[in-house]
């Protein structure tokens, strides 16, 4: 579980983040939106410790973070639109590679049944930089979970999927849920949001402007509308 | 310090070098397109060849250096690979030291083609103290190696090049020297022997300093 108490974070002069409050739970999926350059990346890389938080504590398991970091990081996983790929390995080697960084044991069985899981084990061994965006984002999925991480971190991971892809991506996000971890998702498509997101939080300049359990695409829709007219 | 996450890295670098071979082909062809134009610009006699020689050699080495330090950061931002090497187990400074053993190698490799291939097409017959020489071509690629990642590591590009002048120009000074009273005046050893000294002296207070601040650049 982590908490985050009274988080700022500034970047340059700028404040990015504001009085951030916040908790995902085991097993719970909490979805961040609002408008470009809201903070929800700079969000994610505090929780994910590469940017340090200026004031206010972050706790994983009811201890500060910064206290456990090398472990924290170990449950990490971290999926984004850049997908964090070597473009001169092929997927075998640039999974090798992130194996040996989260010291995976069974390491070439585990990156087989992932190269199987994202349907690539056909092109394990290609050089990446000849595949498409959404092989690439489908291996960068293998890339994220191969350590099985219990702190999921999401920024905009639809992006470049093709609809078997997003299914297959929904499809294992339900897996990490079951076997629960915490799951924290940045996202600018609503539809997305319902199927699998127990709460959402509207973050607006930096502050979180509203909360809400309700996650139906409709009612989302309307609440950010407001809140983006409002402010 | 981790070794086994420094050796990760180092792994990793020297292998995406083997891939890529950019490094290797750049120095071969430069050094030889100097070594052209060098040779038609003199009529070179032995002695003259002793002169330009230490140049020569630092010259070759500061134009490769440059282009592997920006290289073994830049791939880095290409896919965003940096924020999967931050967000991962391991420490920055992991990620720094790993890196500057890499280039060293690389810049040590490249050296270790490149010299011999000056002295056979210069027809350089230079044999006594080679040892000595080899000391100090390591002690200035390690310290060249360590200050010019820990730049390439500052996002600032313009900062990368500005700082490099003066942070570099010490060692190369120093590597210079000795160089050319190793192939020059053979007699003055012991002035050598200053000049390396303070080679070393530069590496340990720059190794140190790069790893305490490196926590403050990568990333940041
Ligand atoms: N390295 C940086 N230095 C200074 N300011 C930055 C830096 N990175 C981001 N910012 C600023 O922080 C603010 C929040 O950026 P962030 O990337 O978190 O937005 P975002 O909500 O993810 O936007 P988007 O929806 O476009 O991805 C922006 O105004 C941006 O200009
Ligand atoms: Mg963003």
């Amino acid at each position: 579980m982590i908490v985050l108490h009274n988080v700022q974070k500034k970047l340059g002069m700028r404040p990015v983040l504001r009085h951030i409050h916040m908790e995902v739970k085991k097993g719970e999926c909490l979805s961040i939106v609002g408008p470009n350059g809201a903070g929800k990346t700079t969000l994610l890389k505090v929780c994910a410790c590469i940017h340090q938080i200026d004031a206010g504590s972050m706790y994983w398991n009811g201890q500060d973070v910064y206290k456990q970091l090398t472990e924290y990081k170990r449950n990490l996983g971290w999926i984004s639109h850049h997908h964090f790929l070597y473009e001169n390995f092929t997927p075998v080697e640039n999974l090798r590679f992130y194996s040996e960084l989260y010291g995976v044991k069974n390491c070439e069985e585990t990156i087989k049944r992932w190269l199987k899981i994202v349907d690539l084990y056909v092109f394990k061994d290609i050089p990446v930089r000849t595949f498409s965006k959404g092989m690439k984002q489908r291996l960068s999925l293998a890339r994220a979970l191969l350590h099985e991480p219990s702190i999921l971190l999401l920024d905009e991971p639809f992006t470049g999927l093709d609809q078997d892809g997003v299914q297959l991506l929904f499809h294992l996000l339900q897996q990490e849920k079951e076997k629960q971890t915490a799951i924290m998702m940045v996202t600018h498509d609503f539809s997305h949001i319902e199927k699998i997101s127990n709460k959402v939080i509207f973050l607006h300049k930096g502050e979180i402007a509203a909360e809400s359990v309700q996650t139906e695409e409709k009612h989302i829709k309307e609440m950010y509308k407001t809140l983006v007219d409002e402010r | 310090m981790n070794i086994k996450q420094i050796w990760m890295i180092t792994k990793k670098e020297l292998y995406y070098e083997y891939k890529e071979k950019q490094n290797v082909m750049f120095i071969l062809v430069f050094a030889l397109l100097m070594i052209t134009t060098y040779s038609f610009s003199f009529t070179i006699t032995q002695d003259l060849l002793k002169q330009i020689t230490p140049g020569f050699i630092w010259i070759v080495t500061i134009f490769t250096g440059v282009m592997c330090f920006e290289r073994s950061i830049s791939y880095e931002l290409h896919n965003d690979c940096l924020t999967g090497l931050l967000v991962a187990p391991i420490e920055k400074s992991a990620i720094y030291i790993g890196k500057a053993i890499a280039n060293f190698l690389i810049l040590f490799c490249t050296n270790v083609i490149v010299i011999p291939l000056l002295f056979i097409l210069f027809d350089f017959r230079y044999y006594q103290h080679l040892s000595l020489f080899f000391v100090v071509m390591v002690v200035g690629l390690f310290g060249f190696s360590i200050v010019g990642t820990f730049l390439a590591c500052i996002s600032n590009k313009v900062l990368f090049y500005i700082l490099l002048l003066p942070m570099v120009s010490p060692l190369l000074i120093a590597g210079a020297q000795s160089t050319k009273i190793l192939f020059l005046t053979e007699n003055q050893i012991h002035d050598m022997f200053s000049w390396l000294k303070m080679m070393i002296a530069y590496d340990c207070i720059f190794f140190t300093v790069c790893y305490w601040l490196i926590d403050f650049v990568l990333g940041e």
